[in-house]
């Protein structure tokens, strides 16, 4: 580390920047010390991301001012970003998943050609033998000719460029083979091409942007070495997250985002993982879930050996068996991609099914056995098996942006008048029942749902689910991008839903919540069950090795393993 | 006849292969520009002025400043409606397919009108075109090589040698790495510190471009100068259709603008046909086309499918 520590290396004073009439950074002081990790704490909204984004050249602030290294900066574009050797790996990949890594890695990058360096070169190299005469003569025709490559930017010398490459990765003790296809790589590994893309550009300070959310416990911990590293050579990072043991564990500094608005800047070392909380989420809040003994447990939904494909024809879903009982909630961990969403979406009727057995055991008629292959999606739902799916963008699946409240609420119940008009009515209360129920805010029930904030979106797909009385309750992701205090608020409801007799199947990301919200864990590794577990005794890096241990002995090859890594 | 044959087929085929090289170049920034057929019209406009100012009265005439300035009038026609396009598309952002069938609904119009007009003034390109499809090569013999490799207009090397070099920069070079990673992904290559808009542009011009000369060409050597209109914009369809059969790949481009050019000529040299069995041989280059694409989505492997973010315009700041 320099003695340069205690200086500043990025100064931000009072920016500020809106889309259309929402605010989403007000007045924000920061500073950046030179060598140290500083964590960027906030909930989801609260406008982190916007922030670094300005520093990164993806927006442009609209008031304040930016100083790196004492001077004031403007950074408009990514490229200026980097001549002022700020790189940020972004939450949401940015790779071509066409191109190799290394490509990836020098995408953008000018070639530049120096002729008087050229010329001196030459000139050092000629030893003044005849031969050596002879070579530099030649050199010096060839000038023009590089001169031309290098302005056409040639780009075949593959080996040279690895090479290059090759000392950034050794330096910095990443693992990773720069020859392979983007489209090949795990999640863990695109990581570290974004990474290793910032250095190669001669990064000082790199900014990360939620690096965590998508890592299994064991990929964190070799991220935080690399990080810990890099602060070894003299970096400074920048850690998004909201993840709060990982601030603790990581960072020199906290700097807390509530609403936009900069709250306080402390150090790691003097505060407590409560007092965070506090400055996050601006009042006193408790963070439990009230998960209760299951009552009356009784088989509700059992799957066996279930087999499916994904869209590519590939295996999603291999072998797949497991109970759900009434009254419980049965939680699926696994890396993103692992199958989760076929197998709820083959539950549901959505994907064809290629072998195995869903049976569905009635309630309503004395626990009868029903076999669910041989119904349609609509049949399925009717029996009281839901589906609530929170896909990555929000609206893909399940609500219409375009349409208000009442219409998405009408989607599922539309069929069901008798008359030639519809009816608009009954769907009209149980929306304003969610609205009041659930506290969404939103202007009317007559606001197209495209316009509301992602937490009040998920608040009415998920109350819509619920709202018809279902008897198996499949949620996944419903909390994804969500701000604490809605996460609690579905949770709660699940919890609820519980209590009432529901089989809950609840598919999430961050093990922490899995643990303390489900009764059991299922846990999928490349659409296979690497274990079922006691969510009350199991721990997290147990899980952690279970979401990638390969079930049995058997090694993964091919379809599988692309299967894995495959979103 | 075999040879004939051949010979008309790579000629035609440098019709497709001008408009299929600029459209390469175009969906390889992610803009899908379907007013290819529309931008080959207007190239022919100005192929045809440009050729005739550079004529005059016929004495004094060199064929190479004819030649090159039937090229630049083509390509700054051509290049006027990339430019509209790309003023559309990129910064104002409109539908591209819209804006794409507005320009061929202009472009075929114009043209018409044009032809038109200038046949009543009784303008004829004839004697102009006999620079164009005069062999580059001089005098050549009559044994099958040279017939078949030497004795075309110079129009239809250019049209060559532009899809090699477009080849090359497009899978050699930095430029054609950051125009594909502009295609494939414009966050991502935003992020790397490449000019999106810039690279956009530039494409949509030099595309439209290269297209118009299609358009100069088709009149000025296929035809031999008569100007027949809704011939040109019909074939610029082919030429999209080709940019899909070549699998965006200007390389097999040139494979692929004779087998088009060989499927188009075929009726007319089939003798024996009615009418209607020579319709439906027209149809063929089409269903070809569909062929492929069934193929390649049937392999699905990565590198053979369009550009990822072909049709969508893209914008910085959107949240």
């Amino acid at each position: 580390m320099s003695e340069k520590t205690n200086e500043n290396i990025i100064k931000m004073v009072g920016i500020t920047k809106t889309f259309g009439t929402v605010i989403a950074n007000k007045d924000v002081d920061l500073e950046i010390k030179h060598g140290e990790i500083l964590s960027v704490l906030g909930e989801n909204g609260s406008g982190k991301t916007t922030l670094m984004n300005m520093l990164a050249g993806i927006y442009y602030p609209d008031k304040g001012e930016i100083y790196v290294d004492g001077a004031e900066a403007q950074i408009k574009s990514p490229m200026d970003a980097y001549k002022y050797k700020i790189g940020m790996v972004h939450q949401h990949f940015k790779l071509i998943n066409l191109f190799t890594a290394c490509d990836n890695i020098i995408l953008g990058e000018k070639l530049k050609f120096d002729s008087d360096k050229e010329k001196e070169k030459i000139k050092n190299e000629n030893d003044g033998t005849a031969k050596g005469k002879f070579l530099a003569v030649l050199k010096y025709t060839g000038l023009p000719f590089k001169k031309f490559g290098k302005y056409l930017q040639f780009n075949w010398l593959r080996k040279k460029r690895i090479n290059s490459l090759q000392e950034i990765v050794d330096k910095f003790g990443f693992k990773i083979d720069l020859s392979r296809k983007v489209y090949d790589l795990s999640v863990s590994e695109k990581q570290t091409v974004e990474i290793i893309k910032a250095l190669y550009r001669g990064a000082n300070i790199l900014i990360l942007d939620e690096p965590t959310a998508v890592l299994t416990p064991q990929e964190i911990k070799k991220l935080f070495d690399v990080v810990r590293n890099m602060k070894e050579h003299g970096k400074s990072i920048v850690i998004i997250t909201h993840k709060l043991n990982e601030v603790m564990e990581i960072s020199d500094r906290v700097a807390i985002l509530r609403k936009g608005e900069h709250i306080a800047t402390v150090k790691t070392s003097e505060t407590t993982e409560q007092e965070l909380t506090e400055l996050m989420v601006g009042e006193k809040v408790e963070l439990n879930i009230n998960r209760s003994e299951p009552v009356n447990s009784v088989n509700r939904l059992s799957v066996k050996e279930l087999t499916c494909r994904n869209r590519e024809g590939l295996y999603a879903v291999k072998n797949v068996s497991f109970t759900a009982k009434s009254g419980e909630i049965l939680g699926i961990a696994g890396i993103s991609g692992s199958g989760q969403r076929e197998l709820l979406e083959s539950i549901a009727g959505l994907t064809k099914i290629e072998s195995g057995d869903i049976v569905y055991y009635d309630p309503k008629e004395n626990d009868k056995p029903t076999d669910l292959k041989q119904k349609n999606p609509t049949q399925i739902r009717e029996l009281g098996v839901r589906l609530s799916f929170v896909p990555e963008d929000r609206l893909g699946m399940g609500l219409v942006g375009n349409m208000d409240l009442t219409d998405n609420v009408m989607l599922r119940s539309y069929s069901k008048g008798h008359s030639l008009f519809l009816d608009r009515k009954s769907p009209k209360n149980l929306a304003e029942h969610i609205v009041e129920d659930l506290s969404v805010s939103t202007p009317s029930v007559k606001t197209p749902v495209r316009r509301l904030s992602g937490g009040n979106v998920q608040k009415i797909l998920v109350g819509r689910e619920i709202s018809s009385s279902p008897t198996v309750l499949m949620a996944a992701y419903p909390v994804r991008g969500l701000d604490i205090n809605s996460s609690y608020t579905i949770f709660n409801l699940l919890n609820q839903q519980k209590e009432k007799g529901v089989a809950v199947i609840y598919v999430g990301e961050d093990l922490d919540v899995l643990i303390e919200l489900s009764d059991r864990i299922l846990v999928l590794c490349g659409g296979e069950v690497s274990g079922i577990v006691d969510a009350r005794k199991i721990k997290k890096d147990e899980i952690g090795i279970l979401m990638t241990t390969v079930p049995q002995e058997k090694v993964m090859y091919g379809e599988e393993a692309e299967g894995r890594t495959d979103e | 006849m075999v040879v004939t044959l051949i010979k008309e087929a790579i000629r035609v085929g440098m019709v497709f292969l001008y408009g299929s090289t600029g459209e390469t170049i175009i969906e390889k920034s992610g803009h899908l520009n379907l007013g290819i057929p529309g931008i080959m019209c207007f190239g022919a406009i100005g192929g045809c002025m440009g050729a005739n100012l550079a004529y005059g009265d016929g004495t004094n005439v060199s064929a190479f400043g004819v030649i090159l300035s039937a090229i630049i009038f083509a390509m700054l026609f051509g290049g006027m409606m990339g430019l509209l396009y790309g003023f559309f598309t990129i910064s104002l952002r409109c539908n591209q397919n819209v804006t794409g069938l507005v320009i061929t609904t202009f472009g075929a119009g114009v043209l018409g009108f044009w032809s038109t007009s200038i046949g009543k003034d009784g303008i004829t390109f004839f004697k102009v075109s006999l620079l164009f499809t005069e062999s580059m090569f001089g005098e050549v013999g009559n044994d099958w090589f040279s017939q078949i490799f030497l004795s075309h207009g110079t129009l239809v090397y250019v049209a060559i040698i532009i899809a090699v070099i477009a080849a090359v920069v497009l899978r050699r070079t930095r430029t054609g790495l950051s125009l594909t990673a502009v295609g494939e992904n414009p966050g991502a290559a935003d992020a790397a510190g490449i000019n999106v808009k810039k690279y956009k542009y530039v494409s949509c011009v030099l595309g439209a471009a290269i297209a118009g000369i299609g358009g100069a060409f088709y009149y000025l050597d296929c035809t031999r100068g008569s100007i027949e209109p809704g011939v040109i914009d019909a074939m610029g369809w082919l030429a999209v259709a080709l940019v899909i059969f070549s699998l965006w790949r200007p390389g097999i481009g040139i494979l692929g603008s004779i087998v088009f050019g060989f499927l188009y000529i075929l009726p007319s040299y089939t003798t024996g046909l009615g009418f209607a069995e020579k319709e439906i041989m027209k149809i063929i280059p089409y269903a070809v086309t569909a062929f492929v694409l069934i193929v390649i989505s049937f392999f699905n492997k990565k590198e053979t499918q369009p550009p990822t973010s072909l049709g969508v315009n893209y914008f910085r700041e959107e949240r």
